[in-house]
């Protein structure tokens, strides 16, 4: 069944409140929010599967999210962060590294935010490269806005080194 | 903007703009068709198991003292009511009750509650959630299945994260020997670079000692690691952020330092290390050490003791909002003024257990002088809504500059059409002078569960439960509805506790109550005293 039909089909008829509908919704921020999983994760296989996950998980309470944008990058960069601890596990049992194939940024400051933590890498990303207030960095990281500068301010203290 | 900012802006620009995809709808059609085939086919799984299994039991609980040093086997025993059967969320049922003991620790068969509840102790639904096995040690984790609740502060005040647990872990701990309990809190957000924890030990008194640790790792934690007293090493992969970890002691009973500490460590996948923390028995609040960086503090931060300033008014406000200031301003001026108990308790939204609270805090002689000579400074207030109120005030005692509690803030209600003291913001403050209002637990279940309350008093130390219950026997309440009962040990008086959302009794004990709890005491007589006791019970109104 086409996504209109389903959607359609699988949720109550909405009261008309100027929301788009969710088809609408996808194609106008998937470009955005594949570069946001993009930029936290390195590799693009990996971020265009995020993503689609996390429209999954949208479509589920389309009609429930007041604010799906909001939504949908919380989600994502939590799928971001959820990938990251399962590679970082991967790892620790030494199983056999699952190739999670990297595009190199062949630029130091790149590859300087690449080496961050996470999360001080997703402040980093939703503030420089998203233009996300405190506020919204906050709840995207599930965090208090406070810890959010303190996030920055590591990371920018990192990022200096790269400097010439 | 900085050079930074610049060269960070233009690098994160030139990788996202170096992505081309597009948006894949079939692809996203696909995931959620094959989602909903997934769930359909988990539901009918489930379904077959549960017709298969029938109702289950999901109230497990079992519990320390709070404290992390719990020595459950040699514990004393004490004052508890048990919850034999229950099951999930709905209505509320209260157990109120006063006991002698504040501070139970005997092992807890399954579905156990304690009458009496030592902050932080925690006393709701525990689900499972993980068991470990290591050296000979069996450890059963518990984590909370609702939020515990906070006596942080104003129910109004959002504490700093790392101020209050915001959830509980119970480790149930057993050797070849003995058998124990630790517990530690959860916090919603661990300072940078930290770990949390709470220290425990075990087996002290059968001569089998084992430390125990209840951490909270930091975000992206592959091990967690501690070092005991002594130098024994334990690690753990943390399950959903939680990691209890054990280790050899060498402690005789009557040499416990109650200072002793662990320290603990982070590591992410690769060996790094994430943060380090000290693990000890009387962690509150979580605060960074600044001068060494090396993990948090156990001390109390200042952050941690209060709120700084009123709430934002509410959207409705009373019709008369002078009017009912100046009612309140009232209230709050004379709430120490030399009155009987009847007036003060009336002064109250909920009496459940404020008479025996007032004798200690005007009636006895340490606290008299001070309490009636005091005085408080109005300063301001905010109508939370038209029926609730937040005062900030202070409290002047004439002759003890040293009493001084500096800005102080309290709740007030509109019950029956007048404002009244809230209780909760009343034993806030005389939690100053060490007294504790009776714990008013409550528990939810689902709509129909019936619970069967049974008291396991000391010998002979049960006076009869009260509300919704009447005796000294096993009671079973069917909450068909919201139901309060409550339990009185080693006192004359059961309390009568108040059913949620409702403006309390008097206070004074039901006649019900009375009459029960004075006839079971009577049968705990023989012969000539017994019979002449249950004549004069049975005189007492019905």
């Amino acid at each position: 069944m086409p996504l209109e039909e389903a959607a359609v089909a699988s949720t109550p008829a909405p009261v008309d409140t100027g929301k788009p509908t969710f088809a609408d919704f996808y194609r106008a921020t998937f470009p955005e929010m594949t570069r946001l999983a993009y930029l936290l994760t390195g590799s693009a296989e990996t971020a265009r599967d995020l993503v689609q996950d996390s429209f999954v998980r949208l479509h589920d309470k389309w009609h429930g999210v007041a604010e799906p944008r909001a939504y949908l990058r919380r989600s994502v960069v939590n799928a971001c962060h959820a990938h990251h601890r399962r590679l970082r596990l991967q790892r620790r049992h030494s199983r056999p590294p699952q190739v999670d194939i990297v595009d190199l940024g062949a630029e130091e400051m790149t590859d300087a935010i690449a080496a961050l933590p996470y999360r001080q890498r997703a402040a980093i990303v939703l503030r420089f490269w998203h233009g996300s207030s405190e506020a919204e960095i906050a709840s995207a990281l599930g965090c208090r806005p406070g810890t959010v500068g303190s996030l920055i301010h590591r990371a920018l203290a990192e990022l200096r080194k790269v400097m010439p | 903007m900085s050079e930074l900012d610049d060269r960070i802006r233009r690098a994160l620009a030139r990788q996202a703009g170096s992505l081309r995809e597009q948006p894949d709808l079939d692809g996203l059609t696909d995931r959620i068709t094959r989602r909903d085939r997934r769930r359909i086919r988990v539901l009918s799984i489930a379904l077959v198991l549960a017709l298969l299994a029938g109702p289950t039991l999901w109230f497990v609980t079992g519990r320390g003292d709070g404290d992390a040093r719990t020595d459950v086997a040699s514990g004393p025993g004490g004052d508890r009511v048990t919850v034999d059967d229950a099951s999930s969320p709905l209505p509320t049922m209260v157990l109120g009750g006063s006991g002698s003991s504040g501070s139970v620790a005997a092992l807890g068969s399954t579905g156990e509650v304690l009458s009496s509840l030592p902050y932080p102790g925690y006393t709701g639904p525990l689900a499972k959630a993980f068991v470990r096995e290591v050296d000979g040690t069996t450890i059963r984790v518990y984590r909370a299945a609702v939020d515990p609740p906070s006596s942080a502060g104003p129910p109004w005040w959002e504490p700093p994260p790392t101020c209050f647990p915001t959830g509980y872990v119970q480790a149930d701990v057993s050797t070849d020997d003995v058998v124990g309990i630790v517990a530690g809190g959860l916090y919603a957000e661990l300072p940078d670079g930290s770990v949390g924890g709470t220290l425990g030990a075990i087996g002290i008194a059968e001569g089998a000692p084992r430390w125990v640790v209840v951490a909270q790792a930091p975000a992206g934690a592959a091990v967690l690691r501690a070092t005991f007293p002594g130098g024994h090493v334990d690690e753990m992969e943390p399950i959903d952020g939680v990691a209890v970890l054990v280790g050899r002691a060498s402690i005789e009973p009557d040499s416990v330092d109650h200072d002793a500490s662990a320290s603990l460590e982070a590591l992410d996948g690769d060996g790094t290390s994430l943060g380090s923390g000290t693990a000890r028995s009387d962690v509150y609040g979580l605060a960074r050490d600044e001068d060494s960086h090396t993990g948090f503090t156990a001390s109390p931060q200042a952050a941690c003791f209060g709120p700084q300033e009123l709430p934002p008014p509410g959207e409705e406000q009373p019709a008369d909002p002078a009017a009912a200031r100046a009612e309140i301003e009232q209230l709050f001026g004379v709430r120490y003024s030399d009155m009987t108990d009847d007036e003060r308790l009336a002064r109250l939204d909920d009496t459940t257990g404020m008479r025996e609270v007032y004798d200690q805090l005007v009636n006895s002689s340490g606290f008299r002088e001070q309490v009636l000579g005091s005085r408080t400074v109005f300063h301001d207030l905010v109508f939370m809504s038209a029926t609730q109120a937040a005062v900030e005030y202070e409290t002047e005692i004439p002759g003890y500059p040293q009493l001084a509690f500096g800005l102080q803030f309290g709740e007030v209600v509109l019950v029956d059409g007048s404002w009244r003291l809230s209780r909760e913001s009343v034993c806030r403050e005389v939690r100053l002078a060490g007294i504790s209002c009776p714990p008013v637990c409550t528990h939810s279940y689902p709509q129909g569960a019936s619970v069967l309350l049974r008291a396991l008093p000391d010998p002979d130390d049960f006076n009869g439960f009260s509300g919704a219950c009447a005796g000294t026997d096993p009671c079973a309440v069917t909450l068909d509805q919201n139901r309060a009962v409550g339990a009185q040990f080693g006192a004359p008086k059961p309390p009568e506790p108040t059913p949620p959302g409702t403006p309390g009794p008097t206070g004074t004990t039901g006649p019900t109550g009375q009459r029960a709890a004075a006839v079971a005491k009577c049968k705990r007589k023989h012969g000539k005293k017994r019979k002449k006791c249950l004549k004069r019970a049975r005189k007492l109104p019905v």
